[in-house]
């Protein structure tokens, strides 16, 4: 079976700093996958690359056979979930979700609110359909922009530091909101400094290092590892 | 000194009809300046030609840098040079109504790029195109950061409409000096005209202020 992401020696340069250097994965259709590393390691610019949000300078991403090229080559097929949420502050809770189905999918109102409050309820979040942002904490906030991300029917989801902005309480729920779809076979890429997350969903974790990636296995692989800089980064974060 | 503003009384229906007068071309400019400045600061937040965005500056410049009243001057005393004649209303209107047409236009402009970055990835990444980003989701942000602003200006404009009475409008200020030159009580002519002003940008105000409340229910 071809990989549902190909990513191909894909470089990116800021100036003369080097992001990314000759990145090259495959992901199959499923996988879930977190990326840890250092800060500035080029994480979130990896991922970012994945949907078109950063254009690399050199190299090739393909998701599901098709080029990315930009983020409208492949919008709605990748689901992104940021770590500031990004929700639209002028719609409520299900507008967040209603209003894209109609204006993008041309949905019929009452089939898109039908759709939105299914998606509420999937991240326990049908008694806030008519707040607005605003008024939801951190968590719900996120576990809204979840729902948002995943009414387009992506194939793969990204999440960049998605508990980042949030207390270790409030991460808790949307930790079980990933966890929730992570048993749902759907491809999940993650990028955290949350190592109870990696241990207990990702299958298969990435380390970036200087815009490279330095280890690429499992979780058990990982903490078994003998190179120093992996330890030294576990010690920081995983004690 | 004692005041008495008993003899004003036969000349209030004339105060009335200057007052609509002046409310009638704070209200037209107003909207006016509005449809130009939503147009000018929208126009020169996308990505154009740059002619035109050039010509847009060139306009927000000299309407910014330049006196009302030679504006006012101008449109009405020297554009007949080139044909154009209006009459004083319509002088008037226009003059107005491009000069804070200026002003408001960088006030959106401003308030369109204020709205955060991550809103056009969050919408992009849903596969909203760059116009639906545009108009569902941009803009509706920057109507809420503009409007407090923008409705200051329409109270500044139902007082900028007393320097219309230099073409000879029989608004407020015009018929006050001319109830002065006729009763020479300057005291208490000018200060129920002032009255009359603050009654009008009051109420403005306080609309102003229903409308932030009502109009808009979400908070950023």
């Amino acid at each position: 079976m071809d990989p549902l992401i190909r990513v191909d020696r894909i470089s990116k340069s800021y100036g003369s700093h080097m992001v990314l250097n000759d990145i090259s994965l495959e992901v199959r259709q499923g996988e879930i996958l977190a990326v840890i590393g250092p800060s500035g390691a080029g994480k979130s610019t990896f991922i970012r690359c994945l949907n078109g949000l950063e254009q690399v300078d050199r190299g090739s991403v393909t998701v599901a056979g098709q080029p990315v090229t930009s983020v409208t080559s492949v919008a709605g097929r990748v689901g992104m979930v940021f770590q500031q949420f990004n929700l639209f502050p002028h719609y409520t809770a299900i507008d967040n979700i209603a209003a894209p189905l109609r204006t993008i999918k041309n949905m019929p109102r009452p089939q898109a609110r039908d759709r939105a409050a299914e998606l509420l309820e999937s991240v326990k979040l049908a008694d806030k359909a008519g707040q607005y942002p605003s008024t939801l904490s951190g968590g719900q906030q996120q576990r809204l922009a979840i729902a948002r991300a995943l009414s387009m029917s992506p194939d793969i989801m990204l999440f960049d530091e998605p508990t980042s902005s949030l207390d270790p309480e409030l991460a808790h729920e949307v930790f079980d909101t990933i966890q929730a779809l992570a048993r749902s076979h759907m491809t999940l890429l993650l990028v955290t400094h949350q190592m109870n997350m990696v241990k207990n969903f990702a299958a298969r974790v990435l380390f970036l290092e200087n815009g490279a990636i330095f280890f690429d296995g499992t979780f058990d692989a990982l903490t078994a590892d003998a190179d120093p800089r992996i330890r030294q980064f576990l010690k920081k974060i995983y004690p | 000194m004692s005041l008495d503003f008993s003899f004003l009384i036969p000349y209030l229906p004339q105060l009335a009809a200057a007052a609509r007068v002046t409310l009638t071309i704070g209200v037209f400019s107003f909207v006016l300046a509005l449809a130009v400045s939503v147009l000018v600061g929208v126009l020169r937040s996308g990505r154009l030609p740059w002619i035109v965005n050039f010509l847009l500056g060139i306009y927000v410049e000299i309407f910014r840098n330049t006196p009302l009243l030679i504006q006012l001057f101008f449109i009405y005393y020297g554009l007949p040079t080139f044909g154009i004649v209006l009459t004083p209303v319509t002088a008037a209107v226009i003059g107005l109504s491009l000069n804070s047409g200026a002003y408001m236009s960088e006030v959106v402009r401003a308030a369109i790029s204020s709205v955060n970055k991550g809103q056009y990835e969050a919408a992009f990444c849903l596969g909203y195109n760059r116009y639906q980003v545009f108009l569902h989701i941009v803009l509706p942000q920057a109507f809420r950061i503009a409007l407090p602003t923008l409705m200051n200006y329409f109270t500044t404009m139902i007082k900028e409409t007393s320097l219309v009475s230099v073409l000879s409008i029989a608004e407020l200020t015009r018929v006050g000096s001319q109830i002065y030159a006729r009763t020479l009580s300057p005291f208490e002519i000018y200060i129920t005209i002032g009255a009359v002003y603050f009654v009008m940008t009051y109420s403005v105000a306080l609309l102003c202020r229903w409308v932030e409340k009502k109009g808009i229910k979400w908070t950023p």
